[in-house]
C-alpha cells in the first residue's frame, strides 16, 4: 500500500535538495576569488524505501524509493595534492629566501657593475709603480699611501655591510620564527573549533580552508608533516618532533651568537631542512669551506666575513713584513687595539699616517735617495701567490676574483633553482586548483540544472496536487 | 584536467609577466649596450671579463711606465749627442793647439775654450727633466756632478779614486719581472737609472790618467795653459778612446729604445686582442640587441592582445 501522501513528502526532499544545490553554487560563485576557498558540493543520495520486514507485507508491489537525501555539504579537497604543495612549497621557500640574501651579499660584493675592492688593489698597484719611479717624491707616496687606505676602508665598507646584513638576517629570522609560533597557535585554536563542529555533527568546511591556509602558510617557513585525525583535528611534525599534538604547541625560540640554533620549548635544538627558516639559518650560519664539524659548508654571511677577514689578515702581513727594515718592524697597517686585523679593524698604522715616506722603498744599509728594490718587491708582492686561506692560493686580485665568482655562482644556481621550482610549486598549485578550485562555466552549469530540477519538482508538486483534488473534489459525488 | 578560470588567470598573469621582465631586460640592454648587469647574470663570463679588466689596468700601467722610460732614454740620448758635439768641438781645438806655430796666448785662449766646453758638459749631465737628475743613477733628488778643486766629483766621490757600484731603479715595463732572493731579475725588469760615472768614466789608467772625460779635459787645460804639449797626443788619443766608450754607450741606448719600442707594440697588441675579448664578452651586439627588443615587443603585445580575448568568457555570458 502506498500512503496517500508519500509524494509532497518526496517532492519537498527533492525541492530541499535543489535548493540547496543552488545554495552551494551561490556560494562558490560568491567565494571564487576568495584565497584559499575549497570548492563546494552537496553530497546527495537516494533514499531507499522504508519497507522493513513487516509481518503482512506484500512482497509483490514494486517499492519506489523515498526521494532523495542531502547528506552534507562537502569539500573537493585531495589530501595528497596538500601533501606535494607543502613538501614543494617549504623546498620552493628554501631557494627564494636564499636567493633574495644572496643577492644582499652580491649587492655588497659584487664588483661588475661597480668599483669595489679589486679596482682598490688595481689602483693600490698602479700607485705602487709611480711611486717606484719616484721613491723621493712625498707627493707620490702620499698617492700610494691614500690608495692603500682606500684598501683598508673598502675592506671595512664591506665588513660593516655584511654585519649589517646579519643583523637584518637575523631579525627576519626572528620576525618569521615569531610567525611560526603564531600560526601554530591559531592552527591548535581551529583544531579545536574542527572538533566541537563536528562532534555537534556539522561539516566545518570554512574553518578547513582556513586551517589548510595555515598549514599551507606555515610550510613555506619550514618542512612539515600534517597528520590527518578522525576527529577532524591535525598534527603537524617537523621531522621526528612534533610542533602540534593533541592541545599541546611546541614553539620555537631562535638563540642568536655563531652559529645560530632554534631551540624548541623543551630546550632541545629545533632542526629545519627546508623552508625560509632553514634559508635565514643558513645565510646566517654558512661558512663555506671555513665550516668545521657541523657547521654548515653553504657559502652565507658567515663565508664572506671570515674570507674577508682572511684577506685582510694577510694583505696586512705580507705588506708590513716587506715593509721591515734591516729587522726592524714597521707596520704599514694596523688592527684594533690588540692587534687583531680583520676586515672591520685594517687600517693605515699611525706612523704611516703621520708620514707618507715611512714606507721602506729600499733594504739596503745606506739607501740613496731614489732607490726603489723594495717598492719593486711590493709590486711583485701584489703579482705573486700567497695563501691567503686555507682554501686559497693566488694573487690578492684573484682572491677577490674569485669571491665574485663564488657569490656569482651561487646568485645563478639559486636562481635556476628557484625558477625550476617555481614551476613545480606552480604545477602542483594548479593541480590542486584544478581539484578544489571554482569554475564559473560548471558552476553555471550547476546552476541550470538545479534551477531545472527545482522547477521539475515544483511541477510534480502541481501534478500531485491535482492527484489529490481529483481524489478529494471530484470522487465519489456521482449522483450529488 | 578541469580548468578554472583562475588556473587560466594565474598562468596568464605568470606569462605575461615573464614576457615583460624579458621586454625590459632587453631594452635595457639596448639602451646600456652592456650584456649583463650583474656577475651571476652570466658568472663564467664575468669571471673572464674580471680577469680581463685586470690585464687591461696592468697594461695601462705599463704603457704609464713605458713613457716615462721613453721619455728618460730620449733625453740622455740628446744629452749623449751633445755630448758627442762638445768632444767634437774639444778635439778640433787640440788639433789647432797641436800646431807648433801656436803661441802661448793663442793655446791659452783654446784652454778657455775648452774650460767653457767643462762647463757646458757639467751643465749637461747634471740636466734635471720632470723633477729627476737623469745621470744622478738611482739618486734623483740630488746633482751628481760637482767640482772641487778642480776635481769632478760624483754624489760627492772623487772620480778617478772612488768605487763606484751598480745601482739601479727598476721598472716593471710586463716583461714578467721576476725576482729570486735578489730583489730583481735585470733580465725582466727594466732599469732606468743611468749613473754618470758610467757615462763619463772613472778610475785612473795604467799611466796615471784619468779615465774621465771631465778630468782629461781638465788636463788639457792645463798643459795648454803651461804651453806645454809634450804630452798632448797621449791625452788627445785617451780622449777621443773615452770618447768613442761614450758612444758606444749611445748605440747601447740605441738598443734599450729598440727594446722599448718592441715592448710597446707588444703591449699594444695585447691590448687590442683583451679589448676584443672585453667585447666579446661585455658589450651588446647593437644590431642584435635592437633585433630581439623588436621581436619581443611583438610577442607582449601579442601576448597583451591574446589576454583580452581569453579572459572574458563564460557560459554565463550567453545565458538568457
Amino acid at each position: 500500500m502506498r500512503a496517500t501522501f508519500l509524494g509532497f513528502e518526496i517532492v519537498r526532499k527533492a525541492l530541499n535538495a535543489s535548493q540547496k544545490g543552488l545554495d552551494v553554487v551561490t556560494q562558490n560563485i560568491s567565494n571564487a576569488n576568495t584565497e584559499g576557498y575549497t570548492r563546494q558540493r552537496v553530497d546527495l543520495s537516494a533514499v531507499p524505501s522504508e519497507r522493513g520486514s513487516f509481518l503482512y507485507s506484500n512482497s509483490t508491489t514494486a517499492d519506489v524509493g523515498m526521494g532523495v537525501n542531502v547528506d552534507r555539504i562537502s569539500q573537493a579537497r585531495d589530501k595528497v595534492l596538500d601533501y606535494k604543495y607543502r613538501k614543494e612549497n617549504a623546498i620552493n621557500n628554501t631557494w627564494n629566501t636564499t636567493l633574495s640574501g644572496l643577492r644582499d651579499i652580491e649587492n655588497i660584493i659584487d664588483e661588475y657593475d661597480k668599483d669595489g675592492l679589486n679596482s682598490a688593489l688595481l689602483s693600490f698597484l698602479e700607485k705602487l709603480h709611480t711611486f717606484s719611479g719616484n721613491t723621493a717624491n712625498i707627493e707620490y707616496a702620499s698617492l700610494l699611501r691614500t690608495s692603500a687606505q682606500t684598501v683598508a676602508q673598502t675592506l671595512n665598507k664591506y665588513a660593516e655591510q655584511l654585519n649589517e646584513l646579519e643583523n637584518l638576517q637575523l631579525e627576519e629570522l626572528k620576525i618569521v620564527v615569531k610567525d611560526v609560533n603564531q600560526l601554530l597557535d591559531k592552527i591548535n585554536k581551529i583544531n579545536t573549533e574542527i572538533k566541537s563542529a563536528m562532534v555537534a555533527g556539522y561539516t566545518p568546511n570554512e574553518l578547513l580552508d582556513t586551517r589548510n591556509m595555515y598549514l599551507d602558510k606555515l610550510s613555506g617557513y619550514l618542512n612539515i608533516y600534517v597528520e590527518n585525525n578522525d576527529d577532524g583535528t591535525v598534527f603537524v611534525k617537523t621531522g621526528d618532533v612534533y610542533l602540534i599534538h593533541g592541545q599541546t604547541v611546541n614553539s620555537i625560540e631562535v638563540n642568536p651568537g655563531y652559529p645560530v640554533i632554534l631551540s624548541d620549548s623543551s630546550g632541545n635544538e629545533f632542526i629545519v631542512s627546508n623552508g625560509q627558516l632553514f634559508a635565514h639559518l643558513q645565510l646566517l650560519n654558512g661558512n663555506g669551506v671555513y665550516a668545521s664539524g657541523n657547521e654548515s659548508d653553504f657559502q652565507g654571511i658567515q663565508y664572506y666575513k671570515t674570507s674577508l677577514d682572511m684577506f685582510a689578515q694577510r694583505f696586512a702581513e705580507v705588506f708590513n713584513s716587506l715593509n721591515e727594515q734591516n729587522g726592524t718592524p714597521k707596520p704599514l697597517f694596523a688592527g684594533d687595539s690588540y692587534g687583531n686585523i680583520t676586515a672591520s679593524t685594517i687600517s693605515i698604522s699611525d706612523d704611516w699616517l703621520s708620514d707618507a715616506m715611512y714606507i721602506t722603498a729600499s733594504t739596503q744599509e745606506n739607501p740613496v735617495a731614489g732607490a726603489n728594490d723594495n717598492i719593486i718587491r711590493m709590486i711583485q708582492a701584489m703579482d705573486a701567490n700567497h695563501v691567503i686561506s686555507p682554501a686559497f692560493t693566488g694573487s690578492f686580485i684573484d682572491f677577490v676574483t674569485s669571491l665574485n665568482g663564488d657569490i656569482a655562482m651561487d646568485v645563478r644556481y639559486y636562481q635556476d633553482m628557484a625558477e625550476t621550482s617555481d614551476i613545480v610549486l606552480l604545477s602542483v598549485d594548479e593541480q590542486r586548483e584544478s581539484v578544489s578550485g571554482v569554475s564559473l562555466n560548471e558552476e553555471s552549469i550547476n546552476m541550470i540544472r538545479f534551477q531545472k530540477s527545482y522547477s521539475a519538482a515544483a511541477r510534480i508538486m502541481t501534478a500531485l496536487d491535482q492527484m489529490l483534488d481529483t481524489l478529494i473534489n471530484h470522487m465519489g459525488i456521482a449522483g450529488r | 584536467m578541469r580548468l578554472t578560470n583562475n588556473m587560466i588567470l594565474k598562468r596568464y598573469m605568470r606569462n605575461l609577466n615573464t614576457s615583460f621582465k624579458t621586454l625590459n631586460k632587453l631594452s635595457d640592454i639596448s639602451s646600456s649596450q652592456q650584456l649583463y648587469k650583474k656577475a651571476s647574470e652570466n658568472p663564467a663570463a664575468a669571471l673572464k671579463a674580471f680577469n680581463v679588466r685586470s690585464d687591461l689596468f696592468k697594461i695601462g700601467i705599463y704603457k704609464g711606465n713605458l713613457l716615462d722610460v721613453r721619455n728618460i732614454l730620449t733625453d740622455i740620448e740628446s744629452c749623449i749627442a751633445t755630448i758627442n758635439d762638445i768632444a767634437v768641438e774639444v778635439n778640433t781645438r787640440i788639433e789647432q793647439a797641436k800646431n807648433v806655430t801656436y803661441s802661448e796666448t793663442e793655446r791659452a785662449a783654446i784652454a778657455a775654450v775648452i774650460e767653457n766646453m767643462q762647463v757646458q758638459l757639467l751643465e749637461v749631465v747634471n740636466r734635471r727633466t720632470a723633477g729627476r737628475y737623469i745621470f744622478g743613477g738611482s739618486n734623483l733628488t740630488e746633482m751628481p756632478f760637482t767640482v772641487e778643486d778642480g776635481k769632478l766629483l760624483y754624489h760627492g766621490v772623487d772620480v778617478d779614486t772612488g768605487i763606484f757600484e751598480k745601482d739601479s731603479i727598476y721598472v716593471d715595463l710586463g716583461a714578467g719581472m721576476s725576482s729570486g732572493a735578489a730583489p730583481v731579475n735585470d733580465n725582466t725588469a727594466f732599469d732606468i737609472s743611468y749613473p754618470g760615472v758610467r757615462l763619463l768614466g772613472h778610475g785612473v789608467d795604467e799611466d796615471g790618467i784619468s779615465n774621465n772625460l771631465y778630468n782629461i779635459m781638465s788636463d788639457l787645460v792645463a798643459m795648454l795653459n803651461n804651453n806645454d804639449i809634450s804630452q798632448i797626443d797621449k791625452y788627445q788619443a785617451k780622449f777621443e778612446q773615452v770618447i768613442s766608450g761614450i758612444l758606444v754607450q749611445y748605440a747601447d741606448i740605441g738598443e734599450k729604445c729598440n727594446f722599448v719600442n718592441f715592448l710597446d707594440k707588444r703591449l699594444l697588441v695585447d691590448e687590442e686582442n683583451y679589448l676584443n675579448k672585453q667585447d666579446g664578452l661585455e658589450v651588446a651586439d647593437l644590431a642584435e640587441a635592437f633585433m630581439n627588443l623588436e621581436y619581443q615587443k611583438m610577442a607582449y603585445n601579442a601576448a597583451l592582445k591574446i589576454g583580452a580575448s581569453v579572459l572574458q568568457g563564460s557560459l554565463l555570458d550567453f545565458l538568457s
